[in-house]
């Protein structure tokens, strides 16, 4: 179902349903037509990635960059259309702004359905690589998340936990400057945020991610995204500009994972912290990851190779686990960027950025800048 | 009215370990006082829960000092090998990794 079409299935079902509490419950079947084999209760953690990117779109991107994820209420609504749940509706509030309303396919809760499928496996009711399909049942009654939690309070555990998040910091840009000098890849949508690579930094990420396909046998290698927010004075458009690439170095590098290791983490945040160091207060942030599908395409070229001018066979996708890494090494971060890059089956070189978009990791098009002049 | 100063409120008391734990874009940040005989693994858990992070996923908790990942098993006090009023830094980290399997 797509983005638009399912857009005008909110628009006809109209917007009264808001004024009753709804959940959602995930029912997972081998085939369409087959018995349900679980069901679970979508709960407010499986809809927090929404609710971020709810955030982002209706509240950051909207001129107010300082109103922080936890002042964000949201209310869900399913959207139904002849008897099937095709997605959800969120809609965000924040005390003094304007709300906004989100539409969510059911592919957003891909992850849900995949955690469901290795809990299947594990129990023996599927096995490691079947199919399956997964369907939402929307039910009445309360799912609304509660808005901030206290400031402190005493765990189940007898755990004394004070909890704070980081305020976002962002620099102030006009987004004309930034687009001035800017080299377009792939297709510009204003649906999703800017975003800017500096000329380097796009050349680093590239290098690290790809620097894994010249073993024998290949094997995936990567770096982690560093930049900055901007906000554009003029529009309140916020943007992602990455300004440098590190290495995920000592990982275990296989030719089908990369796996960061406790020295990985601690080189990132070392250079991290050097930054932000040297930055008291700035606004150096990790903001994504790149790395290389680096194994390459069995089989001979297709018969449309002859005559097409792309070839759409490729190794760059975003897999399970680079939606699992997404969504807990960035989590709350909706502008995080996930830049893949790989080959086509006429062995040449391809990368595309994905990031958020009605809650699935989709590929867009971004600028890359010869530099970038920091106030 | 009688108030009790905050920071004789949060002082740990025998056997009671000080942590602050940040997640690794230091976005999220939990400051805690805890009996030290609870296991690392489920401090992880806990934490992470708090700070808002998904809990569809394992956590480890990695020391800013060590750089090491601290033992699920183990108990959180012989984990850090302090206790008493002295913070330790530690990183929640999940257990995820990037790639095409």
């Amino acid at each position: 179902m797509s983005e638009t079409i399912l857009q005008q299935e909110v628009l006809d079902a109209g917007l009264e349903a808001f004024d009753e509490d709804w959940t959602l419950t995930m029912v997972l079947r081998s085939t369409a037509d087959g018995p349900p084999l679980i069901r679970q209760r979508v709960t407010e953690g499986d809809l927090a990635e929404a609710r971020s990117e709810a955030w982002l779109n209706g509240f950051l991107r909207r001129g107010q960059p300082d109103l922080p994820l936890e002042a964000v209420t949201t209310r869900l609504a399913p959207v139904v259309k002849e008897s099937q749940c095709l997605g959800y509706v969120l809609r965000a509030e924040s005390p003094g702004a304007e709300a906004s309303v989100h539409t969510f396919s059911r592919a957003s809760m891909a992850s849900l359905a995949h955690q469901l499928s290795k809990q299947l496996v594990a129990d023996g009711l599927l096995r490691e690589g079947d199919t399956y399909v997964y369907e939402l049942l929307p039910q009445r009654g309360g799912l609304t998340d509660g808005g901030p939690l206290p400031a402190a309070r005493h765990d189940s555990t007898g755990m004394q936990i004070t909890t704070t998040t980081t305020a976002l910091r962002y620099t102030t840009r006009p987004l004309a400057q930034l687009r001035d000098t800017a080299r377009v890849v792939g297709e510009i949508d204003d649906a999703v945020i800017p975003v800017f690579f500096t000329e380097s930094a796009h050349e680093k990420s590239r290098i690290f991610a790809r620097k894994g396909a010249d073993d024998h046998p290949p094997v995936e290698t990567g770096s982690i995204l560093i930049g900055e927010l901007s906000v554009c004075p003029d529009s309140g458009e916020m943007s992602v500009t990455v300004l440098d690439a590190i290495e995920v170095a000592d990982a275990e590098q296989r030719e089908f994972s990369l796996i960061p290791s406790s020295r990985t983490w601690t080189r990132v945040q070392a250079v991290l912290d050097r930054l932000t160091g040297a930055d008291p207060g700035g606004t150096t942030r990790l903001v994504g990851q790149s790395h290389g599908h680096n194994f390459a395409l069995d089989g001979e070229p297709c018969a449309l190779c002859a005559t097409a001018s792309e070839c759409g066979r490729t190794t760059v996708f975003v897999s399970a686990a680079d939606r699992c890494f997404m969504r807990t090494v960035f989590a709350g971060q909706p502008f995080a960027l996930c830049w893949i890059a790989g080959s086509n089956a006429r062995g040449e070189e391809v990368a595309t950025l994905f990031t958020l978009r009605a809650g699935v990791l989709k590929p867009r098009g971004y600028s890359v800048i010869k530099d970038l002049v920091r106030s | 009215m009688i108030t009790t100063p905050k920071d004789l409120l949060s002082r740990t008391a025998p056997g009671q370990v000080r942590l602050r734990i940040r997640d690794i874009t230091a976005t999220h940040e939990a400051e805690l006082v805890i009996d030290g005989n609870l296991r690392v693994g489920a401090v992880a858990e806990t934490v992470a829960a708090r700070m808002s992070l998904p809990t569809d996923t394992t956590w480890a908790l990695r020391s800013d000092t060590t750089a090491a990942f601290l033992d699920d098993d183990a108990t959180i006090g012989e984990a850090v090998g302090v206790d008493g009023d002295t913070e330790v830094f530690l990183t929640a980290t999940p257990r995820a990794h990037l790639g095409s399997g």
